[in-house]
């Protein structure tokens, strides 16, 4: 009994403090947004009817609500051509900050395992085309409806986590870009050869999921930051579809993935490079696939050129990918990115050109 | 000769006043800091400093993105243009790094905000009468 009065004490004079702090608070609400158009050729794509494209390809948006200094709200809601109202809403979730070194979130949020996924919108982002690792994102799930405990301490030398649980669905294989290619690269390479199945995407991205992670990371003067990644889900529903006999099985799919994360940065120069493992159990069988990627790029003033290299091995063979471009940024409402792309898989190469203009407000 | 003395001396003089700092900053009168340098002026406004040295939480407030005299802060606080701040800040937003500082839209708000902020500080035209406030100097 003396220990509940003991903390109800401090409870009362915690929150007497807080609301003490709150007397000169401002509610503070933030809106921003973007609509992204994108041109895309590509020079040799089997099973397409053209091979020429405009559309919207993104158009997001961005609310944020402060209604005291330690609580936010967040909702980010994005379109794009084929996705669902269920994947129209990015991010909805509230953030708490119990101290500099411990902020509870819950909600849906982007999986905050690769540094790169939370660079997933098209204003943010330098290139005009995401990095296989979170367009595919066959790896781990775009977003995740859970709950988070992250934070940072230090200065100059500073140490951040995320530590995550919840439930997820994932976004494997869907269409993206404006052709609707982005994103299905991986099945697109592995369909132009004698495949020894293939999936049922639209019932793997529906099926309910469970699953937890965490990102550790070390950083200097935010000039070079390193990480470590740690996802893990239970058993995923998969309908697995075998040509030579040509029905559908019902299967459970595995993942045990880790990666790593590094970025450098100094002056207008930037580096940042990842590499993921995935070890994945299907069929009783368990398969090695990895996916790695480094962009390096330097702002002049307001052109920033880059260059890009990837590959996503999985199942024995490689998809290499080369990317070349420039994003100009004359004044903040606009961005204009001209990206060239070189596909190499065994055989079969493929070339592309992105050109991408973005408003933002 | 004199001529182009004068000429050249009326030109100095022109040059001296429009490099001149066209901005204040300012804090509430109950901080007791008297002088800043840019480095650590740009790190608050970064949000990347977030505490004075007594503790209190660093509260800084800009002048809305169309103000000449933030144009000017910008370019020799941060060294880069007011899009180049609003496109850190877009990116912070939408990676949950965090949220832009607030922003009014005259001297005389951002007077009233830090006046009744504690922890505020915030930077107003050079020629703009500010009372009950602290003015300190930028090294």
């Amino acid at each position: 009994m003396k220990k509940f009065g003991i903390l109800t004490v401090i409870f009362i004079m915690t929150m007497v403090s807080v609301w003490g702090q709150e007397d000169t608070w401002e509610v503070r609400k933030h809106i921003t947004g973007y609509v992204a158009t994108e041109f895309n050729y590509f020079d040799n794509l089997k099973g397409y009817d053209k091979n020429i494209g405009v559309s919207v390809a993104e158009a997001g948006f961005l609310f944020n609500y402060q209604p005291i200094k330690d609580l936010k709200f967040k909702v980010v809601a994005v379109y794009r051509p084929n996705s669902s109202v269920d994947q129209l809403i990015n991010e909805i979730n509230a953030e708490y900050k119990v101290n500099n070194f411990l902020n509870v979130k819950a909600g849906r949020f982007l999986t905050p395992l690769s540094p790169i996924n939370t660079f997933y919108y098209a204003p943010v982002n330098v290139s005009a085309t995401l990095p296989l690792i979170t367009n595919l994102h066959q790896v781990f799930p775009l977003n995740m409806d859970a709950i988070s405990l992250n934070g940072s301490i230090g200065n100059d030398f500073k140490f951040g986590y995320d530590l995550f649980a919840g439930g997820y669905r994932n976004s494997v294989n869907m269409k993206s870009g404006a052709m609707g290619f982005y994103g299905t690269e991986a099945d697109y390479f592995e369909n132009l050869e004698e495949t020894s199945f293939t999936v049922d995407y639209e019932s793997f991205n529906t099926s309910l999921n469970f699953g937890g992670g965490g990102h550790i990371q070390a950083s200097y003067k935010d000039m070079i930051t390193v990480g470590f990644n740690v996802f893990k889900g239970q058993k995923e529903n998969i309908n697995i579809m075998l040509p030579q006999i040509g029905q559908m099985f019902p299967e459970k799919l595995q993942k045990d993935v880790y990666g790593f994360n590094f970025n450098f940065k100094h002056n207008s120069l930037n580096v940042v490079a990842e590499w993921w493992d995935n070890d994945m159990t299907i069929m009783g069988e368990t398969y090695d696939t990895s996916d790695g990627f480094v962009i390096v790029s330097n702002t002049f003033n307001k052109l920033t050129p880059y260059v890009r290299y990837e590959q996503h091995t999985a199942f024995g063979s490689d998809i290499i990918r080369y990317a070349a471009g420039v994003n100009y940024k004359p004044i903040f409402e606009t961005t204009l990115k001209l990206e060239y792309l070189h596909y190499d898989y065994n055989d079969y190469d493929l070339n592309g050109l992105v050109a991408s203009v973005i408003y933002s407000f | 000769m004199k001529k182009i003395f004068a000429i050249i001396f009326v030109l100095f003089c022109i040059i001296q006043i429009s490099s001149a700092q066209s901005y204040k900053v300012i804090v509430n009168s109950k901080n007791t800091i008297t002088s800043i340098n840019k480095k650590e002026l740009s790190q608050i406004f970064y949000k990347r400093k977030k505490k004075w040295d007594d503790g209190q939480a660093i509260v800084p407030v800009d002048l809305s993105s169309s103000s000449s005299v933030r144009a000017d802060f910008s370019s020799e606080v941060h060294g880069k243009s007011v899009a180049a701040i609003r496109n850190y800040w877009q990116q912070a937003a939408f990676t949950g790094a965090g949220i832009a500082p607030v922003e009014k839209s005259s001297d005389e708000e951002v007077i009233e905000y830090v006046q009744t902020h504690p922890g505020a500080i915030g930077y107003i035209s050079n020629s703009t009468k500010a009372t009950n406030i602290k003015t300190i100097s930028v090294q």
